[in-house]
């Protein structure tokens, strides 16, 4: 059972309390195997100064909500399309060096991914050691706050085959 | 005399957040077209859920905390009393019948952190990768419109050293997507 705004507060309380804790939110609908599928990873610089939004992601509405909207200026970085498949990881390099390691952890009953993120820099504390996610079929989830050349990254992964693109 | 309500908290938070199914959403909603005191309840739980979100926005500006529950407290004073006393039952029935939740959430969050330092530790990766190099800029990035899919929900999520918090942004047609924010306080310096 979840309640969205109770998972909220527990959310804050719960990163405020113990930002180094392992956070537990929702529960996984029943699995099914999972076969490969496509993937991918974009990067976006955001930056408060104003300055242009790229068109390439006009169409990522979240992008344009709160808190999004409060940058002024974003530019796709790149785009990295991947194939998964369970249980082989794949890794992203990112503008700062970082790495970013997606892996198909299985396919759900209901039709999204199930996929674990991490974020490190060999050598390094891993910045991001963990993350799970019911992923909605070519629907991208976001990782943001990393500082990157006087702006922030905005990282969308999207697991799974997108529909076509609206007509304009 | 007013009406007695015939649905109870759950399901009319539910119903907001778009839990409920397809027959369960029609039924509480024909309750609500023709119960005012259901329709009443269900108007404090959206204004509640509309407070929590704007606080949740000041947050993501810069985690600010303070910010954020000034902003909720701002809204709630400027609201009648009854939904200040939803707000504190909510948070009681929260902090009282979540605490066996809390608790064995927080013993496991030990245990995995223990795992996770272990299986993460720097220099420690049991496997090869697959290394994709940053790739070219896209034409377009293009979304999936299918508003019958579920969302997407973060499963669990662990920090490490660094604070951060999940958030979920709303989209049209009762989509939302999720959001790790991790706070970044190296300046980029990695």
């Amino acid at each position: 059972m979840k309640r969205a705004l109770s998972k909220f507060g527990l959310l804050i309380v719960l990163s405020a309390v113990c930002g180094t804790s392992t956070v537990a939110v929702a529960q996984a609908p029943a699995a099914a195997p999972a076969s490969a599928t496509k993937g991918e990873v974009f990067v976006v610089l955001a930056k408060a100064e104003p300055g242009t939004i790229d068109p390439a992601l006009r169409s990522v509405t979240a992008l344009r909500e709160p808190p999004f909207n409060s940058y002024q200026s974003m530019q796709v970085l790149t785009r990295s399309e991947v194939s998964l498949q369970p249980g082989q990881p794949v890794a992203v390099t990112l503008p700062n060096g970082r790495k970013l390691q997606l892996e198909l952890l299985e396919r759900l009953s209901d039709g999204r991914f199930k996929v674990r993120v991490s974020i490190n820099l060999p050598g390094k504390r891993d910045y991001l050691p963990l993350l799970e996610v019911m992923a909605s079929a070519g629907e991208p989830f976001f990782v943001a706050g990393q500082k990157h050349e006087g702006g922030t990254l905005v990282i969308g992964v999207v697991v799974g085959t997108r529909a076509p693109a609206a007509t304009p | 005399m007013p009406a007695q309500p015939q649905l109870d908290d759950e399901t009319l938070q539910r119903l907001l957040d778009g839990d409920l199914n397809a027959r369960e959403a029609k039924q509480a909603r024909d309750v609500l077209s023709r119960s005012t005191a259901d329709a009443a309840r269900y108007r404090q739980f959206e204004r509640l859920h509309q407070l929590v979100q704007r606080g949740a926005d000041d947050m993501v500006g810069e985690l600010d905390a303070d910010a954020m529950f000034r902003n909720i407290e701002t809204g709630i004073a400027k609201n009648r009393p009854g939904l200040f006393e939803q707000l504190g039952a909510w948070l009681s029935e929260f902090i009282e019948h979540r605490a066996q939740v809390w608790m064995p959430m927080a013993g496991a969050g030990v245990v995995a952190a223990a795992v996770l330092l272990t299986v993460y530790a720097p220099g420690s990766t049991g496997e090869e990768l697959a290394v994709v190099p940053g790739g070219n800029v896209p034409a377009a990035v293009v979304p999936n419109s299918d508003a019958a899919t579920p969302n997407s929900e973060v499963v669990q999520v662990d920090f490490g050293t660094n604070s951060g918090t999940v958030f979920e942004i709303a989209l049209a047609g009762g989509k939302s997507t999720p959001v790790v924010w991790i706070n970044d306080d190296s300046g980029g310096q990695l």
